[in-house]
């Protein structure tokens, strides 16, 4: 079967329709559509306050879409209970811009978290009251991402960086079958930043996970997009295969 | 020229009636509570030779008054523990992004703000009056007196506690339980330590002179040796309350620079 065959066979893991989200006079969302097919990578571009990040969020409610609806993973997100709602976000990994590790606790503890969802009770809150197999699948995480000998140190010692590598390998203790990302790489370094995508994509490919990411790097939006979805104003703009596109195209989008 | 900055200027009318004002509430006041300069002076005499018989401080009930003393730590130990247990609940329903509904959020703020602002030697005496004379009545106002302390720091460590990592915790699928013990608990712990050691403290003294209304603890012994007029009795008992009072605090500091 073929890429495109398998693409009609199997619905969408994301499916956007008539999205609209104001924050106060501010129309952040206007009539959004969008299809993200399983194994696909997109790209959200936009500049800021194009509502980039708030897409992304109101696809796990965690902001709550005024209109629209959305289908994730075969669920209509709008109408579940709050019990199915945390179930269906612990299938979905999000890393976010400022990686949002709980500061004060170890770097384990921060990728148990991962688990929170699938353990019932105080399990996966602390790493030093949980089980051995859950403590060795999140030291497992972490080998993946490259940070094994930092197990024990606390996140708020890390560099930027590594930062982030904690918290795509807690996304990875979900056992993800999809990943958001919010402008991943903006609050690091060229250079770092150049080497969490190259993991984090690397190991995106690897679980042939469908991912959503959203960035202001357009090179980054060609290079690891499969597609770019251009967001202005809060409306769909552009919407095109990467292979599609090329980077004079894409600046001329943010004149 | 850019504008000088103006020189002292005199009031304007409503000012200046405002300051007569104030003026005539503090003279008032002070006739109010029947401020002479002359029994200040002429009560001198009587402070000299009390604190002449004051020395040597005598240890004469060097026992019983060791035993009051440690009653009055364990007061305030106890009264700590409990209502340091008993505000972080009471915290979470009053803090406003945690707390499960708006009515919960006011009723737990007003709950507080009543514990807090009745001082603790009422509540001693309505303990009192509740389970009888004796240390833990004074135990239940000291845990009441903590509860309206702590429950209005804890409340606002927790306001204040970074929400990205809760957003994360959200996002995964954390339920509230899991984001309050596991992203806003460690956030805001430094806070928390730093005021259930400051309430220990405060615990301290405050037990102290809950003794005076019969609700336990070293104060019954001072109240009895000044009105025998044991002043060297009483001298000893505030010198070891003096050096309970810093021994805590002492303690607490060591603590503090431990834990944090």
């Amino acid at each position: 079967m073929s890429a495109i065959e398998l693409a009609v066979a199997t619905p969408p893991d994301l499916e956007v329709g008539g999205l609209s989200k104001r924050f106060g006079r501010v129309e952040v969302l206007r009539d959004v559509s969008l299809a993200v097919g399983k194994g696909e990578a997109v790209a959200l571009i936009g500049a800021n306050g194009a509502g980039k990040s708030t897409l992304l969020r109101s696809c796990l409610r965690l902001v709550e879409p005024d209109a629209g609806r959305v289908s994730l993973l075969s669920n209509d997100v709008c109408s579940l209970g709050a019990g199915a709602l945390r179930r269906l976000r612990a299938r979905v990994g999000f890393v976010f811009q400022r990686h949002n590790l709980v500061p004060r606790l170890p770097v384990l503890s921060n990728v148990l978290h991962g688990a929170v969802a699938r353990c019932a009770g105080p399990r996966a809150w602390f790493h030093e009251i949980a089980p051995r197999a859950l403590r060795e699948e999140a030291m497992s995480c972490l080998e993946r991402v490259g940070l094994a000998d930092l197990a024990a140190r606390r996140a708020d010692q890390l560099s930027g960086g590594q930062s982030q590598r904690v918290a795509i390998a807690r996304a990875l203790m979900q056992r993800p079958e999809l990943m958001f990302a919010d402008e991943p790489v903006a609050s690091l370094d060229p250079a770092a930043g150049e080497e969490v995508m190259a993991c984090f994509l690397d190991l995106i490919r690897r679980e042939r996970l469908t991912l959503v990411f959203t960035t202001h790097d357009l090179r980054h939006a060609l290079d690891y997009g499969d597609r770019v979805v251009g967001l202005r104003g809060g409306r769909v703009t552009i919407d095109a295969p990467s292979a599609a596109l090329d980077l004079p195209g894409l600046r001329s989008f943010y004149e | 020229m850019s504008d000088l900055p103006r020189r002292l200027e005199l009031p304007s009318p409503l000012g200046f009636a405002l300051l007569v004002a104030a003026a005539a509430l503090v003279i008032t006041s002070l006739q109010g509570i029947g401020f002479s300069a002359s029994g200040f002076f002429s009560g001198l005499p009587h402070m000299g030779r009390m604190l002449g018989e004051m020395f040597p401080p005598s240890l004469e009930r060097a026992a019983p008054m060791g035993k009051a003393l440690l009653e009055t730590f364990q007061m305030a130990l106890v009264g700590t523990v409990a209502g340091v247990a008993l505000s972080l609940p009471l915290a979470v329903l009053a803090t406003r992004h945690l707390s499960p509904h708006a009515t919960v959020y006011h009723a737990a703020r007003a709950l507080i703000a009543l514990f807090r602002t009745v001082p603790d030697l009422v509540w001693a005496l309505f303990f009192v009056v509740a389970v009888g004379l004796g240390p833990f009545a004074g135990t239940l106002a000291t845990t009441v007196d903590i509860i309206g302390f702590c429950g209005r720091f804890f409340a606002e460590a927790m306001e204040e506690a970074e929400r990205g990592p809760q957003e994360a915790l959200h996002a995964l699928g954390a339920g509230r339980a899991a984001v309050i013990a596991a992203a806003v608990i460690p956030a805001a712990m430094p806070s928390l330590i730093n005021t259930s050691l400051f309430s220990l403290e405060k615990a301290t003294r405050s037990s102290v002179v809950l003794g005076l209304v019969g609700a336990g603890g070293i104060g019954i012994e001072l109240q009895v040796s000044m009105d025998l007029f044991r002043y060297a009795e009483a001298s000893a008992i505030i010198i070891a309350i003096f050096i309970l009072v810093v021994a805590v605090e002492q303690c607490s500091a060591w603590l503090r620079r431990r834990l944090i």
